[in-house]
């Protein structure tokens, strides 16, 4: 009798896990009270239907906080950023990438490709993992029928769209041009005055060379 | 000899005044054109610096280039003339490539998200930077001087390896996240754009301001330096044995 309990018992301890595996990606965000903007955009667009099929995915989720950030950093509202599904089916596909890949799989890798064909870079910052420099992991390894999905604290921004953030921006040309500046005029200054220094020790010594000369010449006289 | 006449004499001669003045008025149209003649794309206003990098990068080349020639013709003739241009080109080109490496950081912050990531060409970019840096090393440990004329001239020769491996790393690795300019980008390329009739034009003027006139000027400056800092040489040793 006491080994069926304990077979039980274990039985219990998995099922959570095993019940979650037979959800798939879309049931599991919406399992997850945080991500509800993440789950209206999937519904949006075609993403939503994908990833309830059949198929390996990996599903970074950014939280409805990270949203909220994404959109005051692209001085959008989350109406204006919905009305354009492109757009938002293109920041989609910039957050899943083909294949199952847990977190400990992702730690041995320094950049993955999402759908969206712009690499996107891994980095490993005291045990903790770092997608695109800035979105940390904040819970990871959601095993779905479909694949793995691990909620994120920023939302992935592109490069595109994170052009168009900065596009009215000068602040990094006008960096640019005074870095520019200041190592052309370094080096022009640099030329000017070893000129002058090597052209005046030149003078000095032409006419010591010459003062001794003629010394040289009265002595001998 | 009158101070005028003095003066005359050691200043250089009037076509050299002439290709400075040139190579100002077309960097500075140059620059001009980048600011407000050329468009941008969604990238904004930061994709003006391109104006300077790429155009740096070739100005680099240049140098580096007729550092080779003059390292083999020093290498044939033992003339001092030759290894004093191939001083000149490496001095000369690496100020251009450091130009380039700067810009392109700056650049990359908003585009890649990052100042520096070690991909293919940046780390070539690093490695050619590094080993041309490492020649004024190479010049300063060794005593002889023939020896180190020598020296210098292969090692002058070799490293130009490392600015053609800069330039031609986008086509060979296609893992490359920078732009290629002409022909296709990589497929993992971030920040590429059309050029437009407007920023091809302004491409022109900087490529012909600062990959062709600049590097020319700053040689031939810096090779007139050179000259009179031999000569300076030639002279305190004629006062040490007077």
């Amino acid at each position: 009798m006491r080994p069926f309990i304990l077979l039980f018992l274990g039985w219990l301890c998995i099922w959570p896990v095993s019940a979650q595996e037979d959800a798939d990606l879309i049931e599991i965000v919406v399992a997850e009270n945080d991500l509800s903007i993440f789950h209206e955009a999937l519904a949006e667009t075609d993403w939503g239907l994908t990833l309830t099929q059949d198929g390996q995915f990996t599903v970074f989720a950014p939280t409805d906080e990270a949203f909220a950030r994404a959109f005051e950093r692209l001085e959008t509202t989350k109406e204006d950023f919905f009305a354009h599904p492109d757009r938002l089916a293109s920041l989609l596909s910039f957050h899943v990438v083909a294949g199952a890949m847990s977190l400990e799989e992702l730690r041995g890798e320094t950049s993955v490709m999402p759908y969206r064909r712009s690499s996107l870079v891994i980095d490993r910052q005291d045990d903790e993992l770092l997608l695109n420099r800035e979105a940390r992991v904040l819970q990871g390894d959601l095993a779905a029928s479909n694949g793995w999905l691990h909620i994120v604290d920023t939302v992935l921004l592109a490069p595109g769209e994170f052009a168009i953030e900065i596009a009215d921006n000068l602040s990094f040309l006008v960096l640019g041009l005074a870095v520019v500046a200041l190592l052309v005029s370094g080096y022009l200054s640099s030329l000017f005055w070893r000129w002058r220094l090597v052209n005046r020790e030149i003078a000095l010594l032409r006419s010591r060379i010459k003062e001794a000369a003629r010394n040289d010449q009265s002595f001998r006289s | 000899m009158k101070r005028s006449e003095r003066m005359k004499a050691q200043s250089p001669p009037l076509r050299e005044h002439g290709l400075t003045w040139l190579a100002i008025v077309v960097l500075g149209v140059g620059f001009a054109m980048a600011l407000f003649y050329a468009e941008t794309d969604q990238q904004g206003h930061v994709q003006r610096l391109f104006y300077i990098h790429m155009p740096s990068f070739f100005g680099a080349l240049l140098a580096f280039s007729i550092t080779v020639y003059a390292s083999l013709r020093y290498l044939r003739s033992r003339d001092v003339k030759w290894d004093r241009l191939a001083v000149v080109g490496v001095e000369v080109g690496l100020l251009l490539a450091l130009i380039n490496l700067v810009t392109g950081a700056i650049w990359a912050r908003p585009i890649w998200a990052t100042w520096w990531n070690w991909d293919p060409r940046l780390t070539w970019d690093a490695i050619m930077i590094l080993t041309y840096a490492a020649y004024g090393v190479l010049r300063g440990a060794i005593e002889n001087v023939e020896t180190r004329r020598r020296f210098a001239a292969v090692y002058g020769i070799l490293a130009i390896f490392t600015a053609i491996m800069t330039l031609i790393i986008i086509r060979i690795r296609p893992d490359t996240m920078h732009p290629a300019v002409i022909g296709p980008s990589a497929q993992e390329a971030r920040g590429s754009f059309d050029a437009s009739p407007t920023m091809q034009i302004t491409l022109l003027v900087n490529l012909l301001g600062w990959a062709l006139l600049l590097p020319i000027v700053l040689m031939r400056w810096r090779y007139r330096l050179q000259q009179m800092s031999e000569r300076l040489e030639q002279l305190r040793q004629q006062w040490f044995e007077a």
